[in-house]
């Protein structure tokens, strides 16, 4: 369906525009690129123009449009401007049909067009991103015959590629979030949806017999292991990406906070012998000798993509705090130094971890740096915000919040932009996990 | 008087009819397809309940709550007096066994929270074993913050949901 359209027809056109093209920008970058992974981030100013459907593809088109818009409000390097606030002229989708300067003079760094014309079902599209102030394109797809239901999809490619073009990496198009959402009092069930809300799905359903919490994504997408609280005991649900989870029994009524390995085992908070510890389960799904062990509580253990570092919790201070684990050397250090901080999540590379703090105003979430030790809120506002879940990207970062009332799912950054609301249905919405779409 | 009696009789007959009737312990989900832990726990479900109503007012005592202090698991002087008649009860019963259930407030993290429900449920249990209950008799399992009982936000909901709960079981 899809065809990389040919920028070469382009060049001259761009290549005389650009002879008009700023000076400021005659003196910049070769490409226009941001670094979202440093230490702070530039903000780009982004025109989505409205699109050209001269083949009766105004329904659709909008659809389209629409979605864009929707996709690209997650993506906070990027500040969407209307088209009405730039006197700028588009009377076409085409690069030689834009008057750039208009917008180079408004600060636009990016233009996107869109282009309908007829053909099988609702017609043909062509999207392109130009950089205004060189007046290249960064990206430009084509879609022939688009039905309905690909329009979604079709934003989604496209957005992903723009975002990998000016970043680097596109992979949060191409991944899901597993989540708890409750059914009552006491019943809660495991969701999976896209970050973006599409692909809502329900992939438990105990109703009253069971709450189903703490989902976790393997490292390849291709599972979730989760908590099954029975009403005499805890129980490991592992869900391998298709029809009922697989349930298991451990040798202990408590099974608290499964994580994936990037092995592909699992490790666990058991009480077994009446003590907390956190075990890495063998291939039989049952636990062998303690991981960490503790005096009081062990839990939520997280890990990098290596399977060497380890972040989990433990109270061995008197309060809840982080701890670093080396699971080669079997050394352990403390990561937060006062306070009650909970619900580690390790960036995959192993250089951050973010977790929730609690403070006067309710937890926070906040991102610590490994190397110096230093600490950044990432959330604030009001109500409650708990279990943050890194990206594999180790940009994003989603979190369950209780600011609007019931809890959600919402996603901000590394950096602690401007949390966005992750649509996932009627209800409340807890515990994200955050995994890649299976051989992504 | 002797009303009272026959009462009780019956219900010690029906109790140890149930106890009867009950396999030794159910098997875990793990150890057969995912629709017979369901059904497992279906009828585990109704046999309690059926006992809640057997015992009637010995069941009010049974199941008399035990309140905690934010993040501690440490038994309060009235929690132990509470505790101490469950054993009375649980002497006159014998067939009856006990889940304790351990509950968190929501102002600490769920999984987290889920461990420390899990402190304060075996905290009863020992007590109740250093009383001389038969260990095989109580059994915890945590549900952390999942089951507020008071819904509400302050520290009035707080201390009611930093709780033991109990229920009777065969």
């Amino acid at each position: 369906m899809s065809r990389i359209l040919s920028v070469f027809a382009l060049m001259a056109a761009l290549f005389a525009a650009s002879l008009f093209a700023p000076v400021r920008y005659a003196m910049a970058q070769d490409s226009l690129t941001v670094n979202i992974q440093g230490p702070g981030q530039a903000r780009m100013n982004l025109v989505l123009s409205q699109p050209f459907a001269g083949g009766g593809q105004d329904a659709a088109s909008s659809k389209l449009q629409d979605l864009i818009n929707k996709n690209l409000a997650f993506m906070p390097f990027l500040q969407v401007v209307p088209q009405s606030q730039v006197l700028g002229q588009i009377s076409g989708p085409q690069a030689d049909q834009i008057d750039f300067k208009p917008f180079g003079l408004a600060r636009v760094d990016i233009l996107v067009t869109s282009n309908w014309t007829p053909g099988g079902n609702l017609g043909n599209v062509e999207l392109r991103a130009f950089e205004v102030y060189s007046q290249k394109i960064l990206v430009g797809k084509g879609f022939d015959a688009v039905t309905d239901a690909q329009l979604p999809d079709i934003a989604d490619r496209f957005c992903m590629e723009l975002m990998l073009k000016l970043t680097g990496q596109g992979g949060f198009f191409n991944s899901q979030l597993a989540f708890s959402k409750p059914n009552g009092p006491k019943s809660s069930d495991i969701w999976v949806v896209r970050p973006m809300g599409r692909g809502l799905t329900r992939i438990t359903s105990y109703g009253d017999l069971g709450m189903a919490i703490s989902p976790s994504w393997s490292f390849d997408g291709g599972k979730i292991a989760f908590t099954l609280i029975g009403s005499r005991s805890h129980y490991l649900g592992v869900w391998s990406g298709g029809g009922k989870p697989a349930v298991h029994t451990l040798p202990c009524t408590s099974v608290v906070s499964p994580r994936f390995l990037p092995n592909g085992q699992i490790a666990v908070a058991l009480n077994l012998r009446s003590e907390s510890a956190i075990y890495i389960l063998n291939s039989a799904f049952q636990p062998t000798t303690p991981t960490v062990k503790t005096n009081g509580i062990a839990v939520s253990p997280s890990f990098d993509r290596t399977g060497r570092l380890m972040a989990y919790v433990s109270d061995e201070s008197g309060s809840p705090n982080i701890y670093l684990r080396d699971m080669g050397s079997g050394s352990t250090r403390r990561l937060t130094k006062f306070g009650y901080n909970t619900n580690p999540s390790m960036s995959p590379d192993g250089t951050l971890v973010a977790f929730t703090r609690q403070t006067g105003g309710g937890q926070k979430v906040f991102v610590l740096d490994i190397a110096t030790g230093a600490e950044q809120q990432v959330t604030s506002g009001g109500g409650s915000d708990e279990n943050p879940s890194f990206a594999p990207d180790g940009y994003f970062i989603a979190f369950a919040s209780t600011r609007g009332g019931a809890s959600k799912i919402y996603i901000t950054t590394r950096h602690g932009t401007q949390p966005v609301m992750v649509p996932t249905g009627d209800g409340p919405a807890r515990m994200p996990s955050w995994g890649p779409l299976p051989g992504k | 008087m002797r009303g009272r009696i026959v009462s009780l009789f019956l219900v010690v007959l029906m109790v140890s009819l149930l106890g009867a009737g009950c396999a030794k312990k159910a098997a875990g989900p793990g150890d057969g397809a995912d629709a017979s832990w369901e059904e497992q726990e279906r009828q585990r479900l109704e046999k309690e309940r059926q006992l809640r109503e057997m015992l009637g007012q010995a069941n009010t005592e049974l199941s008399q709550m035990v309140y905690f202090a934010f993040d501690s698991s440490s038994l309060t002087p009235e929690a132990r007096q509470i505790l101490t008649r469950k054993v009375e009860v649980l002497r006159k019963y014998p067939q009856v066994k006990l889940v304790v259930e351990g509950h968190c407030d929501e102002r600490g993290t769920a999984e987290y929270n889920l461990a420390l429900g899990e402190r304060r449920a075996q905290a009863s249990a020992q007590y109740l074993v250093n009383l001389g209950v038969e260990a095989s008799r109580i059994s915890t399992v945590s549900y952390g913050k999942e089951r507020p009982l008071d819904p509400g936000h302050g520290e009035s909901a707080w201390a009611k949901n930093r709780r033991d709960e109990f229920r009777g079981t065969l």
